[in-house]
């Protein structure tokens, strides 16, 4: 009983001291926030001289960088600072927090808390519009600007003299991509487009004097290197199945000429456009019949983090696991970095790209592009310092440099949308570390078109489903035809369900 | 007893101003425990079957609407629905039949007095402190097409004249999502019948030596009968798990090649998470919750309709 006594005491004193600390915390979460440390300064002080894109900008005061969400402030404990919340997917933190920075110090009447999204971004993003969670400027991919829009989860921006020169000053497949009937909903975060890389010397030494310009002479030149032991597999495409997987099939096809999906969302495949049964044919020969690509091992996930095949080691120096493969323009960078990539020559740019191949010499090289932009959410609670941030952004800073779209090319080679700045000569300079014809790069830009269908809310459930039958089809699991076939049934099912 | 009346004594004397049953104090315990179970837990569930009658696409919100069971029809009648039933009863079937076997084998083994037997079940136990995603992450690696430690191994052997893709061979993908899967689930029923084994009196070995029972004669009359709960208890689990499993067939095949490897879970993964169908990708989820159920149900009657455990 004594003992039990004891417990009960225990337990009863456990309670109070619990209750006792909680009340506290509840007092405490309730206080009124504390005065901020110093007054901030009541004006802006003039923009910082213009720095050099590739450096950080000073930190402001009490900013820690790498914190995740980060406020930064430009003046410490600033009173009158308006906090803007940027949501974005998780690319470089570290360098968009340098870009926070620089817009913090030319602008102190804000403070800007960076949040990245390191899981899945549509599916975080679509929870929190949802919930109305308030949130000042957001990244939007391409894939997402129809349906949001028509969902109301953006708003356009305001449409005055400075957006509008900026839009003009834009290539026209981004200023098109931003808008939705008349509006102008975004300002590019970055773009790009995809090439058709290969790597010089296994071509030299393969005894190719060029590159492949059609899917024919692609065979040839693969068939080649096979047969030399210069590599087993020569050609890679990524044949992995995932809602932002398998763009090659976008790249062959409209580098032939071919569509997918109509404006009205009608599959043009298997017969009215041949193109597509056409590519999907060359693939199951070159998987089953040459053996020029290991399809099986093309069709697993790209581990995070591995060296993709054109850049692991081959069989000898600048040689690499592949000879060809189809990738962003951006990866060309990290394919010539030594310290990137293991079939890069030092001094000497080994992995260089070609217009894309198609099925014959007339084809119109076309390729898939995209872009990414900042956008204003339709909950973001003041417009004002939305299109300030966004202007910073996605625009010019207050020094009337292209500041955050230069940086990004000179450090990560993202694409810059807009036409001017790509005359500018540091970036001319490192453009030419990792691309030998610039020329040629801007044709292959001028060549980019957006995926198809990407307005329609079954976009992804059709294009998965596509994908899985490619895959069969490369498995001799269906005929290309069945496979294509099933898979334009299956766009036409869905697009049905959708009007119902 | 006297403690109980002492307390009911205090509470009335202590209390005077509100007199509580017996019953009632006990509730009023447990009400902090079921208020988080009914938030957690409860109303989830339920507001995830409503959500299951709704047209909800995270795309189209505006387009929300009641649609009664029309979901499940969409769900039953959909091209993937009975591929995917398929591939999920395979892949629990053998996944239980390949755990069932090697984990006896090992609680065999562990059972035995041989040296160091502690570090051998130690060793044995390791697995089971990985996580799927780990385990998943892992046999990926192993399985790599182009530098797996597999392909390494049978390629020094001469077993194989070239690398090849383990996950994405429709010959071989099926064994390999089995093997990472019993790899991973292996140890805990090794530790339950471990834990029947020892249980077993000795005395029935050395009745069954006096009467010159052969080895395999006192397994299947002395070993097998005394492990038929732990067996059951294994089988319920890893049958459970196996139609649950998700984490291995997202990190190692991707429910690929084509839809070789898509479960029923993974296809409710994909609707709910990818095609942002909530409303769909409920009516999947509820699907699978009914399938654990039935075969749930149909193992508790096999497990406490022998009278050897009572409810």
């Amino acid at each position: 009983m004594a003992d039990l006594g004891k417990r009960m005491f225990g337990r009863r004193v456990f309670v109070r001291w619990g209750v006792a600390a909680g009340g506290l915390g509840l007092l405490a979460a309730c206080a009124p926030a504390p005065p901020a440390a110093q007054a901030p300064a009541a004006t802006a002080p003039p923009a910082p001289a213009a720095a050099k894109p590739t450096d950080a900008p000073k930190p402001a005061a009490a900013a820690a960088p790498t914190a995740v969400p980060t406020t930064v402030s430009a003046a410490a404990g600033a009173t009158q600072a308006t906090t803007l919340k940027l949501l974005g997917w998780n690319y470089e933190p570290p360098l968009v927090q340098e870009n926070l920075d620089r817009f913090v110090q030319q602008n102190p009447n804000y403070k800007v808390e960076y949040e990245p999204i390191a899981g899945d971004y549509l599916v975080d993003l679509l929870t929190r519009f949802r919930a109305k969670t308030p949130m000042d400027v957001i990244y939007v991919r391409d894939q997402y600007h129809a349906s949001w829009v028509e969902s109301g989860f953006l708003q356009p921006l305001d449409e005055t003299d400075e957006i509008n020169a900026l839009y003009a000053d834009m290539f026209p497949y981004n200023a098109n991509q931003m808008q939705w009937k008349g509006k102008k909903y975004g300002l590019p975060y970055y773009t790009d487009f995809d090439v058709f890389a290969y790597n010089e010397k296994m071509i030299n030494d393969a005894g190719f004097s060029a590159p492949p310009a059609t899917l024919d002479e692609l065979r040839k030149q693969a068939e080649t290197i096979k047969q030399k032991g210069i590599s087993e597999y020569p050609l890679y495409m990524d044949l992995s199945k995932g809602s932002d997987q398998m763009w090659d099939y976008w790249m062959y096809t409209f580098a032939s000429g071919g569509h997918l999906l109509d404006q009205a969302g009608e599959p043009t495949y298997p017969d009215k456009d041949k193109v597509p049964l056409a590519i999907l044919e060359w693939w199951v020969a070159a998987a089953n019949d040459w053996k020029i690509m290991n399809a099986q091992a093309n069709m697993e996930v790209p581990t995070a983090g591995a060296l993709t095949p054109l850049r692991t080691q081959g069989s000898q120096a600048g040689y690499g696991g592949v000879a060809f493969a189809a990738h962003s323009r951006y990866d060309l960078e990290a394919d010539n970095a030594p310290e990137r990539s293991k079939s890069a020559l030092p001094g000497k740019i080994n992995i260089k790209f070609v217009l894309f191949p198609g099925l014959d010499a007339n084809s119109p090289h076309n390729v898939p592009a995209w872009n990414r932009y900042y956008g204003i959410p339709s909950t973001a609670p003041n417009k004002k310092g939305s299109m300030d941030l966004i202007k910073y952004l996605g625009g010019k800073d207050k020094s009337g440099e292209y500041y955050t779209a230069k940086r990004w090319w000179l450090l990560r080679a993202l694409g810059m949308a807009y036409k001017s700045p790509w005359t500018d000569s540091e970036v001319v300079d490192r453009t030419s570390k990792f691309i030998t014809d610039s020329a040629l790069m801007q044709k292959a830009n001028s060549l980019g078109q957006a995926r198809d269908g990407l307005e329609f809310p079954w976009w992804t459930d059709w294009y998965m489903d596509l994908q899985a039958n490619v895959q069969q089809a490369l498995l001799k699991q269906k005929s290309p035809r069945d496979a294509l076939q099933a898979s334009a049934d299956k766009a036409r099912a869905l697009k049905k369900e959708e009007g119902r | 007893m006297a403690a109980a009346e002492t307390l009911a004594g205090a509470r009335s004397v202590r209390g005077a101003r509100f007199e509580l049953s017996e019953r009632a104090f006990a509730y009023l315990l447990n009400l902090p425990a079921i208020l988080t179970i009914l938030l957690l837990v409860a109303y989830p569930i339920v507001d995830a079957f409503w959500l299951s009658l709704h047209r909800y696409n995270l795309r189209r919100p505006e387009a929300y609407a009641f649609v009664g069971l029309q979901n499940y029809v969409d769900v039953f009648t959909s091209d993937q629905f009975v591929p995917s039933l398929g591939v999920t009863l395979f892949f629990t079937f053998w996944s239980t039949i390949g755990v069932l076997v090697l984990a006896l084998g090992m609680a065999l083994v562990a059972n035995e007095h041989i040296p160091q037997r502690a570090i051998l079940r130690a060793l044995i136990l390791l697995p089971w402190a990985m996580s799927g995603v780990v385990t998943a992450l892992m046999w990926k690696w192993i399985f790599n097409p182009n530098s797996g430690a597999l392909n390494g191994l049978l390629y020094s052997l001469g077993l194989i004249s070239n690398y090849r893709s383990w996950l994405m061979s429709p010959d071989t993908s099926y064994l390999a999502i089995v093997t990472a899967n019993v790899w991973n689930t292996l140890p805990f029923s090794a530790l339950v019948l471990l834990a029947g084994l020892q249980a077993i009196p000795s005395e029935l070995y050395d009745a069954a030596k006096v009467d010159r029972a052969s080895l395999w004669a006192r397994f299947r009359h002395v070993t097998l009968p005394w492990l038929s709960q732990p067996i059951l208890i294994v089988l319920i689990v890893q049958a459970l798990g196996g139609i649950r499993i998700f984490d291995i067939i997202y990190l190692l095949t991707g429910g690929g090649p084509g839809y070789q490897t898509t479960t029923l879970g993974f296809a409710a993964y994909v609707t709910s998470f990818i095609s942002t169908d909530i409303g769909r990708g409920n009516a999947w989820s509820y699907t699978v919750a009914l399938l654990t159920l039935v075969i749930a149900i149909f193992y508790m009657k096999l497990l406490y309709g022998r009278g050897d455990v009572r409810s």
